[in-house]
C-alpha cells in the first residue's frame, strides 16, 4: 500500500466537491487509508509527550526533601509560611543559644538590643520558645512583651 | 492630673515609637551588611495564595546551595540546555526584570507569573507569586475546549463572528498586522505572561510558550524566564512550598 496523504481522484471525490456525499464513500479503501494515517501521525506526537512526562516524573523523585527544604528555610522571610520540616526545623532549632542570638542580631538588630536588656531568665525563656518552634515574628513580640513587663 | 495609667501609656507609646524607629533603623543599619536584590531594591513583597511573601536573598554569605538544583548535569535528552529564546520574537528575561514584573504587572493584575512545570515539581517549591499551569495544558490544539478556557482565563476574548469583511480582506492581502487579533481571538486585553520552569535545561516552559504561540497568543505578551528554579535558588532567593 502506497503511503501518502494525496486525495484520491475518483468519481466519488467529485461527488463530495459537488456537495453530494454518498455514504459508500466512507467505506472506500482510500477514505479508510486517510483516517488511519491521520491517527498514525497523531500517535507519535502523543507518545513523545507521554515519554517526556514520564522522564519528568522520574526526575522529580530525585529532589531530596531535606536538601531543598533547607534552602527554603534559610531563604524565608518572616512572612513566609513556615515550611520547615520536622527534620530541618529541629536541626536548626537544636542549635545553641549563641547561634540563635547571632541570627537575631543579624536579622533584627533592634529586637536584639531589646533582648540584651532582658534579665537572664527572660532571655532563656525567649530562647526556649524559639527552640519549640515559634517563628521570629512571635519571638520579637515576646521580647517586647517581656521588656514591658519588667 | 496624670494618673498611673497615663504614665504606663506614655511609656508604652515611647517604647513602641522607639521600637518602630529601631525597626526602621534596622532596615538602614542592615543595608550595610544586608545583601539586597539589587543596588536599589532590598527585597520585594509578593502575594502568594493570599499571603504576603518577602522575596529576598539568603543573608548568610557562607551559605552554599545544595540539593537537586546544585547539580551541573542532567540526562540529555530530555534535559538539554535550551536556547536563549524558545521561539522567534520571544523576549527572555533575567531576575532583575522579573523583580520589576513582580512589582508592576503582577501587582496591578495585568500580568501572570506561570510555573509551567508539572504539579509534582510545583509541589516541591515554587517562586512566590506563581500559579501552576502545567505546560501540557498549554500545548493543546488551538481548538481544544480546555485551551480555549485557558486563553479566556488569560483575558483573551473569543470572536464567534470571526473577522469582519474589511479585516478579512486585509488578511487575504497580507496587510493585517495587528498581533492582538486573530480570526478566532481578540488578545487586546490579554495578560502579559512570564513563564518559567526548572531552569536552562528545562523544556517545559518553552513547550508551553510554543503552544501559546500556536494558539495565536501575541509574542509581545509572553516573556521567558530562562533561569527558572535553578537560577532562582542559586541566587538564594525565597521559594515557597504550596499548601497541599
Amino acid at each position: 500500500m502506497r503511503l501518502g496523504l494525496s486525495l484520491p481522484v475518483s468519481g466519488r471525490v467529485c461527488a463530495i466537491s459537488a456537495g453530494r456525499v454518498p455514504w459508500q464513500h466512507f467505506a472506500s479503501p482510500h477514505f479508510i487509508r486517510i483516517l488511519v494515517l491521520s491517527g498514525a501521525l497523531a500517535t507519535p506526537v502523543l507518545s513523545a509527550q507521554d515519554a517526556y512526562l514520564d522522564e519528568l516524573a522520574a526526575e522529580v523523585e530525585k529532589i531530596q526533601d531535606q536538601g531543598d527544604l533547607e534552602q527554603q528555610a534559610t531563604t524565608t522571610g518572616e512572612d513566609v509560611p513556615e515550611v520547615e520540616s520536622a527534620a530541618v526545623g529541629d536541626a536548626q532549632r537544636g542549635a545553641s543559644r549563641e547561634a540563635f542570638e547571632r541570627q537575631l542580631e543579624r536579622r533584627y538588630l533592634g529586637s536584639f538590643r531589646f533582648y540584651e536588656r532582658l534579665p537572664e531568665r527572660s532571655r532563656q525563656e525567649v530562647f526556649e520558645e524559639y527552640r519549640q518552634g515559634a517563628d521570629m515574628s512571635e519571638i520579637r513580640k515576646k521580647i517586647i512583651s517581656r521588656l514591658l513587663h519588667r | 492630673m496624670i494618673t498611673r495609667s497615663h504614665s504606663v501609656f506614655a511609656v508604652f507609646s515611647v517604647l513602641v515609637l522607639f521600637f518602630n524607629q529601631s525597626v526602621a533603623a534596622d532596615e538602614l543599619k542592615l543595608s550595610q551588611d544586608f545583601y539586597p536584590l539589587t543596588a536599589d531594591k532590598p527585597y520585594v513583597h509578593v502575594v502568594h495564595e493570599g499571603q504576603s511573601i518577602k522575596v529576598q536573598r539568603v543573608q548568610d554569605p557562607d551559605y552554599q546551595l545544595r540539593g537537586y538544583f546544585a547539580k551541573t548535569v542532567r540526562k540529555c535528552p530530555p534535559f538539554c540546555i535550551q536556547p536563549i529564546s524558545p521561539a522567534p520574537g520571544i523576549l527572555t528575561i533575567g531576575e532583575v526584570e522579573l523583580f520589576e514584573f513582580l512589582e508592576r504587572e503582577l501587582r496591578d493584575g495585568s500580568g501572570l507569573l506561570i510555573d509551567a512545570r508539572t504539579p509534582s515539581w510545583y509541589s516541591k517549591g515554587t517562586i512566590p507569586g506563581s500559579v501552576n499551569i502545567p505546560f501540557s495544558q498549554m500545548s493543546r490544539p488551538a481548538d481544544d475546549p480546555e485551551m480555549a478556557a485557558l486563553l479566556q482565563r488569560f483575558g483573551a476574548v473569543e470572536r464567534p463572528e470571526g473577522p469582519g469583511f474589511g479585516e478579512k480582506l486585509l488578511r487575504d492581502w497580507g496587510w493585517h498586522d495587528d498581533p492582538n487579533l486573530t480570526e478566532d481571538w481578540d488578545f487586546s486585553q490579554a495578560l502579559k505572561l512570564v513563564l518559567w520552569c526548572n531552569g536552562p535545561e528545562c523544556g517545559q516552559s518553552p513547550r508551553a510558550i510554543r503552544g501559546l504561540l500556536a494558539a495565536g497568543y501575541p509574542k509581545d505578551k509572553i516573556l521567558y524566564y530562562r533561569g527558572g528554579m535553578q537560577m532562582w535558588q542559586l541566587w538564594g532567593l525565597t521559594t515557597v512550598v504550596p499548601e497541599k
